[in-house]
């Protein structure tokens, strides 16, 4: 060992959630920059980080040592030792729709009520307890297993604790006992796990206390658990002034952070040392380290306060100083020297080296090999027999005839020790011969079979058989459940997969390639992604579950990571500023990284040109947002990834440590990249909102026209879905409702299924950015002849008109031009994605293509086209999955359209506000029905109506619903949809399940107490008007009789209803009482309350009229906004419509007959802002506004976004000047030259209309207040804007495709009145 | 300097800003006065800073921290107002001026514009710094009409100080302190008997005294926005919607009607002090401190005052700017500070504060009678000399050698500054 060299042991990173403050990557990189051989991380609770920690190790040529950092208690946690996990899966598996409300009633838990301590008054309880820590280093063999197992049990039990607060700061802190501990090593070998015991540990406590005593006594407990040969005292300093810990006892309560950091002093080091000599323990040096680097500590001091959700205070650190950084050898020798000069030790300089000695000798016996140690790269899945066991079960139900297991298992079951090969041969097959080729052309058998012979020598090569049985096996269990399910993803390009039954479209039909899913030159486990059923995706895994054990599956973790915004939540709450100021903060931001906020600060004008800029550009904020970028890219929380399920073997569990998650599943602690590393089998089951919507399309026409539609058998060719989709009138269907989305299609007009595959692929940033778009359109509408590059390309984009749209045309470009293997040719273009690998493409295609005879033109040509391309385009066999969806939701829409647009409200699969939605359906003559309370459900439903069934235009204030104008519209004046109890703010899934099973009401009196729902929600229901057919409040015009009651007076009865509920809990306290608060606060559902029912008339409400007006047309919009978060008996924009009349705003449905290149003025109501990449690399706001006559789309180029932007961002509703043109048969575009909140500017009309009551003074007001802001001169484009660079040359702006700053659009803002027409303020 | 200040509603008749209209308007009837400084604080530090003149100015808590407690009216028209955190008006108003107040010169100041009030009429009853009822129905024969004193007024605090102030008269406290808001800056506005209601009608209900937050909205949600409309629903819907009280409170007061008299000499039914931190706490032993210091000061002036008083409570406001009070009822009257402080931090703990961070605490003792009434029973097993006369002893000495000379030592160490900011009695 040369003097410089020195091993830390302790080390965290920022994989100790809101401890650790550099990457693990950070970490090695200076321990090698040290010359350090080896180095340890030991995070905080678990081995999140441990895989990126063995590959950056890896890469730095230094050798990985692997341990965890866990808190020990003396008491067991509950429920900890028969399972792994302890886990509640059940309850929170059946959330979906699928199981009636009362079920769901029932499967919810009932809410424990631990013992718990007195809660506080306010601000919550203290988080973070002070347990003693215990430092576990992974040894030898069977180390990495017993780690993880350690890791898993200290993680075991935890998830009832945190799941009720609410707060997302994890589920309790995970804790170790001995006992667990001891249980590890006797399920692994003795010896694999070495303990440290540190200043932080018990043993060091009481030293810190002066009692050698009380510390060998607790020193004896771990020898026993873990052997004398693996326990070492950690002796620690950072040099900090040696204090008492009077007010920390040895478990840490109650616990001081000032305490804690005099634990790091050289005297209790010393002390330490000495007792390892008295103890004749070993005893190792560290440096309890926290960062790389000195100048990192403030972060960590951030890190501890929002650890803690405490003020940033001296009481709450735990660091002393700046010391607990990964210092060089000599300056641990230096460490070393200081302790050891506080011992008594004779021989010091013999003690420095006996101590660096010791513990450079335990790195060298615990370092891991990650390949050999941790098993990464191995493949494992799940065993045979556990596939074999379904097979020879019997299944019914199945829906597909392609399902393997349909036939008798016979001669291709597979014997022990098999790789399965034969078995899926023998699936295979036996689909090709009895299902697939009976369809097919008589010429396609040889391709068939030539091209499943090729798919599976492949795959037996990789071995890789057992991964498809597999998959196979989990889509045959989710279509037994009767869920919607669809793979998607490069794995459609694999006549394996569709034979197997996993995915849903023919390869050979659509010209998909195997190679480009699955690889011979690449040993990765390939890529399967199956869409099921976004409100049934937990019912699956659960299934998943049980049909392969909790030894095999765990869910897959996702690390959430700090960006600007939680960042700006986490400082500003560490520094204690005000919680307005906060959220102002943070949301006057796009979603940005938190290390861009300064530049985003100077450089967007939205930001540059408020208080807040101006604030930063003074200087003040500078501490501020230096902290915020600090934390940039820190994890911060953990959560359950929302679609990785892992399947393997029995030995998963020696390989991933496990924690539950939130919902109550097991899950890895490793990411989804983590996992494909460690080999791990990875299926990505995708909760799909729109399969939810179309399974709830197909309900309701069950339910209501008694027709069954099965969706997956739609023939692919049908006119009117095509006449839809042309008419771009396509919200709510997948994939094609984006504004360029639409606009694309206008242009473009798609006739077939293929055209809609190529429209898919084209709108991807790749084609739009290069801007593929427009020779396609002209070649397709015929203004131009396609260009080929070369006769031999003809076949391979004749289909696209000479342009290169999909990766499987870059493939076969590849082949032809250099007559390399497909799967060669997929390699080829991974590597033109970055300018690395490009360059030796570049040396190898030139030559190939000579060889093959083709002229440096051509080559020259082609490779710039291949080049262009790069990673931009888009896999052929995901866009044909993804087709399918969108083209089976154009027909539900088209065929049934209130079914269609019912099942897009209840799951809201989309990119728009519901109310949009609600716009749309309106707009196709579908009627929208008020909420209902006797009448609505728990979701969105259809109900057939007449015209008859409404009162007469004069009494219903609007004109009758007309058919739509645009032909190819479907019309749907025969329904009407049925506003969802669910969308009542603050109501519960209980409160739901009530009211439902309660209908028919007879009076609002009835409904209070047999519905027993919460008076905040009972209240919203009446001014949303669910009880107006009860009390006959039809609309809010007409001749009314006298002293006909109101919803008013409906409020005031639930107010004397509240009272006298009151009254009589008091009476009788047993009964429990309903929750004023809006929270559900009755435990059980409740009998009809007698008391109640005898003192009123169910039938006849004692209701005195009070005076009060009927709600005004805009009180009622208010209301259903603020309730329903929708405008349900007026478009917001009435209000308006005088104003918007006389400034001659054009309508969204006019906009075509308008002329190109005018200035022109619309208004609307916000449903989307998007930042969208653009070929400039400049920032482009596109904006979307419903003006009740559909959706307007318009675009803010950067020299706009100066005077506007801060306007697009902020205002609900605006007024927007810009220019239009016209861009194809059904297409328009709009730049716009100007935005104005609609409030605002209504404000000033109606000000100049009182004060001069003429429309004209009015009207020169608002044109004086929109001339006033106008586009600054030059001064935008002089402004300095920072460009990303990609690898193919195409530039980017760093606000592209992030989410846009202000609230969330999907929902009205909160304080709407203010806001709105005929408000009071 | 209330939210409602910065409600104004041009449609009051124009009676604002000086006697224009005078001769057409009995303003016989309309006795009662209420003077309000504008943006007082910040219209003091003017006198001292001339170069601020005419730019946004806001005072209030240095650094980051603390409220505003006056802004000019420049820094208004951004939208700064009082009580609002000062991180949040330097966001709004960034180019503003931030002074740390000085309550020393708003104190002089104060003092000497209620003499020009007592010049007036003896019924003077001030309700802070920088506002006071007068009732001036004994001063017309002298003086002349209530607005011929309300212009008297105004000339007064503008020439001898330099600052302007605004006046609101009508006949009743209500009406005056409504009318006095309308006015403002630097206006006055008389409200006789007859026109009462046409003034009071059009305002939002927000102006009515008693409405909070939370009142306004659930009076929104009834259709009713504007007084006229309280004023025409039943007394009976008011009260089913807000209560007993409440209800026939605010259908009252739609009417204008409201007996409060104009009282100089308002007993003190309790007696406070509260302080707020220099940054949010969570600290027990800083907001235990704190308290002790604040029972010492309650307690000396409820001596100094010959008060004492049976019911404690403790005030806790938080960062988020909620409150919430607790109070204890003792068994016996008490001006001892230690027993003050023992009931506050009694009153603290049973809060079971773990995370909360506070922003202000206060101490106040109600039920107030003077000592001499009280009769303090001697107690077995209690020395007859004790804390109170411990305290008479410190009282002494702090009226001999200035306050402070004598403190408990827990309290010595901390140079914190020590004027009576938010204070209240």
């Amino acid at each position: 060992m040369t003097d410089d060299s020195f091993v830390h042991l302790h080390v965290a990173s920022g994989y100790s959630m809101r401890y650790g403050a550099n990457s693990p990557r950070a970490l090695v990189d200076r321990a090698a920059h040290w010359g350090q051989a080896m180095v340890a991380l030991t995070d905080r609770d678990g081995l999140y980080g441990a895989v990126k920690f063995a590959l950056a190790a890896r890469e730095a040529g230094i050798r990985p040592i692997f341990g965890v950092d866990l808190a020990r208690t003396a008491q067991p946690t509950a429920g900890s030792t028969a399972q792994p996990v302890g886990i509640r899966r059940s309850a929170a598996g059946r959330t979906g729709t699928g199981l009636t409300l009362a079920d769901r009633t029932r499967a919810t838990p009932t809410r424990a009520s631990p013992a718990r301590a007195r809660t506080p008054a306010r601000g919550g309880v203290t988080v973070d307890p002070h347990h003693p820590r215990v430092v576990l280093l992974a040894r030898g063999a069977h180390g990495w297993a017993a780690l993880c197992h350690v890791v898993s049990a200290a993680h075991a039990g935890l998830q009832q604790t945190g799941q009720q607060s609410g707060r997302q700061v994890g589920r309790g802190t995970p804790s170790i006992t001995l006992d667990q501990i001891a249980e590890v090593i006797e399920s692994t070998a003795s010896g694999s796990l070495v303990a440290l015991l540190g200043p932080d540990s018990d043993v060091g406590r009481a030293l810190a206390r002066r009692r050698p005593d009380l510390a060998a006594h607790i020193l004896t407990a771990y020898l026993e658990t873990l052997g004398r040969d693996n326990v070492y005292l950690e002796i620690v300093s950072h040099r900090a002034r040696d204090a008492a810990l009077a007010a920390s006892d040895v478990d840490g309560n109650p616990a001081r952070g000032s305490a804690l950091s005099s634990a790091f002093s050289s005297a209790l080091a010393a002390r330490m040392l000495t007792f390892a000599r008295d103890q004749r323990l070993p005893a190792v040096l560290t440096n309890a380290v926290r960062y790389v680097e000195p100048s990192d500590a403030p972060v960590v001091d951030v890190l501890d306060a929002v650890r803690r959700l405490v003020p940033l205070d001296p009481r709450h650190l735990d660091r002393p100083n700046a010391e607990g950084y990964l210092k060089s050898g000599p300056a641990m020798r230096q460490v070393a020297r200081e302790i050891v000069a506080l011992t008594d030790s004779s021989h010091p300089d013999r003690l420095v080296d006996r101590l660096l000695g010791m513990t450079s000798d335990l790195a060298g016996s615990v370092a891991l090999d990650p390949i050999k140690d941790l098993g990464i790269g191995s493949v494992h899945v799940p065993e045979l027999d556990v596939l074999r066991e379904t097979l020879t079960t019997t299944r019914n139900g199945t829906t597909t005839n392609l399902d393997p297991a349909a036939a008798p298992a016979t001669a291709a079951a597979p014997g022990t020790g098999d790789t399965g090969d034969g078995w899926l041969r023998g699936r295979c097959e036996r689909a090709l011969r009895t299902t697939y080729l009976p369809t097919r052309p008589k010429g396609d058998d040889r391709t068939a079979r030539e091209r499943l012979d090729q798919e599976l020598s492949i795959i037996s090569t990789l071995g890789f058989a057992g991964y498809f049985l597999t998959v196979a096996d989990v889509v045959a269990l989710i279509r037994e459940m009767g869920v919607r399910v669809a793979a998607r993803g490069s794995g459609a390009g694999s006549l394996v997969n569709y034979l197997l039954g996993i995915s849903g479209v023919d390869p050979l039909e659509h010209g998909l390639v195997m190679e480009r899913f699955l690889s011979p030159l690449r040993r990765a486990l390939p890529d399967i992604d199956l869409d099921v059923e976004s409100a049934r995706r937990l019912e699956v895994y659960t299934a998943v579950f049980e049909r392969f054990g909790d030894q095999r599956v765990t869910c897959v973790s996702m690390m959430d990571t700090y960006r600007v915004r939680h960042a700006i939540r986490d400082v500003g709450g560490a520094l204690g500023m005000p919680k307005t100021e906060i959220d102002h903060f943070a949301k006057a931001f796009p979603h940005i990284r938190a290390r861009d906020a300064r530049n985003a600060l100077v450089e967007l004008p939205e930001l540059r040109d408020s208080g807040l800029g101006r604030l930063a550009a003074q200087g003040r904020l500078d501490n501020f947002f230096s902290l915020v970028e600090a934390l940039d890219g820190l994890p911060r929380h953990v959560a359950m990834h929302p679609c990785g399920l892992v399947l393997s073997d029995l030995t998963l569990l020696d390989r991933t440590p496990v924690e539950a998650s939130a919902a109550g599943y097991p899950m890895s602690q490793f990411d989804k990249d983590d996992v494909e590393e460690m080999g791990l089998l990875k299926l990505d089951v995708l909760g799909i909102r729109m399969q939810s919507a179309m399974a709830h399309a197909v309900e309701e026409i069950a339910r209501v026209d008694e027709v069954d539609v099965v969706v997956d058998d739609i023939a692919l060719d049908d006119e009117p879905t095509f006449d839809l989709i042309r008419s771009t009138h396509t919200l709510g269907c997948f994939q094609i409702e984006s504004p360029g989305q639409r606009e694309l299609l206008g242009k473009f007009g798609p006739e077939t299924f293929h055209d809609l595959i190529i429209d898919i692929s084209l709108f991807r940033p790749g084609p739009v950015k290069s801007d593929m778009i427009t020779p396609f359109l002209r070649s397709r509408q015929g203004w131009a002849a396609p260009a080929y590059l070369h006769e031999n390309l003809r076949p391979v984009l004749a289909e696209t008109y000479g342009v290169v749209v999909f990766h499987e045309q870059v493939l076969r470009m590849v082949a032809v031009m250099t007559g390399c293997s497909l799967a060669e040719a997929d390699e080829v273009r991974r590597n033109l994605g970055s300018l690395d690998t490009q360059n030796e493409v570049r040396t190898w295609f030139y030559p190939a293509a000579r060889d093959q005879g083709y002229d440096l033109d051509t080559i020259e040509e082609v490779w710039d086209v291949l080049r262009a391309f790069a990673s931009f385009g888009f896999c052929k066999a995901h866009a044909a999955a993804f087709a399918l969806p969108t083209y089976q939701s154009a027909w539900l829409k088209a065929h049934h359209p209130a079914a269609f647009l019912a099942g897009v409200l209840t799951h809201d699969p989309g990119m728009y506000p519901k109310r949009l939605i609600l716009d749309d359906a309106r707009n196709l003559g579908i009627a929208i029905l008020g909420l209902d309370v006797n009448t609505s459900g728990a979701t969105y439903r259809v109900e057939r109506v007449s015209p008859y069934d409404e009162p007469p235009p004069e009494i219903l204030g609007t004109p009758p619903r007309q058919s739509p104008p645009t032909p190819g519209v479907p019309d749907g004046r025969a329904y009407g949809i049925r506003l969802s109890l669910a969308d009542v703010l603050g109501i519960s899934e209980r409160e739901v399940g009530r009211i439902i099973t309660g209908q028919p009401y007879a009076s609002l009196t009835d409904f209070w107490s047999r519905a027993t729902a919460s008076r905040p929600v009972v209240e919203r229901l009446v001014l949303a008007g669910g009880f107006d057919s009860i009390y006959g409040l039809g609309f809010s015009v007409g001749v009314r009789r006298r002293g006909q009651v109101t919803r008013r007076d409906l409020l005031l009865q639930v107010a004397d209803l509240d009272r006298d509920s009151r009254a009589s809990a008091r009476a009788t306290p047993t009964r429990s009482t309903r929750s004023t608060d809006g929270t559900d606060g009755t435990e059980t559902p409740q009998e009809p309350d007698v008391q109640l029912s005898l003192g009123f008339d169910p039938g006849a409400d004692s209701l005195t009229t009070s005076g009060l007006a009927e709600m005004s047309a805009a009180d009622r919009v208010r209301a259903e906004l603020e309730v329903l978060g929708l405008d349900v008996s007026n478009h917001v924009l009435d209000f308006y419509d005088s104003m918007l009349h006389s400034l001659g705003v054009v309508r969204s449905r006019d906009l075509l007959r308008t002329r190109s290149n005018a200035e022109i003025l619309i208004a609307g109501v916000k449903v989307a802002t998007q930042t969208p990449p653009v070929r400039s690399g400049r920032r482009v706001i596109f904006l979307t506004l419903d003006d009740s006559t559909g959706p307007v789309d318009a675009t803010f180029f950067s020299d706009v976004q100066g005077p506007y932007a801060a306007t697009v961002f902020g205002s609900w509703t605006m007024l927007v000047r810009g220019v239009l043109r016209r861009t194809g048969p059904r297409g328009v575009s709009l730049r716009a030259t100007g935005a104005w909140d609609l409030g605002t500017v209504h404000k000033v009309w109606r000000e100049a209309l009182t004060g001069s009551s003429s429309a004209g003074r009015a009207l020169e007001a608002v044109r004086t207040l929109i001339a006033s802001t106008d586009i600054p001169t030059e001064t935008e484009q002089a402004q300095h804007h920072r460009v990303l660079v990609h690898p193919s040359g195409y530039r980017q702006s760093p606000y592209a495709d992030v989410g846009t700053p202000g609230e969330d659009v999907k929902r009205p803002p909160s304080k709407l009145w203010h806001a709105s027409p005929g408000s009071s303020g | 300097m209330s939210r409602s200040q910065i409600r104004r509603t041009s449609a009051t008749g124009g009676a604002t800003g000086g006697a224009t209209d005078a001769a057409e308007i009995d303003d016989s009837r309309a006795t009662i006065l209420h003077v309000d400084m504008d943006a007082f604080f910040a219209s003091v530090e003017l006198l001292h800073r001339p170069d601020l003149r005419g730019k946004p100015v806001i005072v209030g808590g240095a650094g980051t921290r603390g409220v505003v407690l006056s802004a000019t009216y420049e820094a208004r028209r951004f939208g700064v107002h009082s009580a609002m955190p000062i991180g949040r008006a330097r966001r709004l108003c960034p180019q503003a001026e931030v002074i740390t107040p000085t309550f020393a010169r708003y104190a002089t100041i104060s003092t000497a514009v209620m003499e020009i009030f007592g010049s007036v009429t003896p019924y003077v009853e001030p309700l802070s710094l920088d506002e006071a009822f007068l009732d001036v129905s004994g001063a017309v024969r002298r003086l002349g009409s209530p607005r011929v004193i309300g212009q008297l007024i105004r000339h007064r605090v503008q020439s001898e100080h330099g600052i302007t102030c605004s006046v609101g008269a009508a006949s009743t406290k209500f009406v005056a302190k409504l009318a006095s808001t309308q006015a403002k800056p630097d206006g006055m506005l008389v409200i006789p008997p007859d026109r009462v209601v046409s003034f009071l009608h059009p305002l939002p209900v927000g102006a009515l005294w008693g409405v909070g937050e939370r009142t306004e909205e659930r009076l929104r949600r009834l259709g009713l926005t504007t007084v006229g409309e309280i004023a025409h629903t039943p007394e009976s819907t008011l009260q089913r919607a807000l209560g007993h009280a409440l209800g026939s409170h605010l259908s009252a007061l739609a009417w204008g009607r409201d007996a409060r008299p104009v009282d100089p000499h308002a007993p003190d039914r309790s007696l406070g002090a509260e302080e707020t931190f220099d940054r949010d706490v969570d600290d027990p032993t800083v907001v235990r401190r704190e308290l002790l210091r604040l029972a010492e000061r309650v307690g000396s002036r409820l001596r100094a005052h010959g008060h004492v008083g049976r019911t404690v409570a403790l005030k806790v406001r938080f960062a988020d700017f909620t409150t919430i009070t607790r109070s204890r009822t003792l068994p016996e009257p008490t001006d001892v500070a230690r027993e003050i402080y023992a009931t506050a931090t009694d009153l603290y703990d049973a809060l079971g504060l773990q995370r909360a961070r506070i922003r202000l605490v206060g101490i106040r003792v109600e039920g107030l009678l003077a000592s001499d009434d009280a009769h303090r029973q001697l107690q077995l097993g209690v020395p007859e000399v004790g804390w109170r006369e411990v305290e008479q002893a410190m009282d002494k000495a702090a009226a001999r050698f200035g306050s402070g000379a004598v403190t408990p030592a827990r309290l010595l160490d901390q140079n914190r500054r020590s004027e009576d900011r938010g204070e209240e009695t």
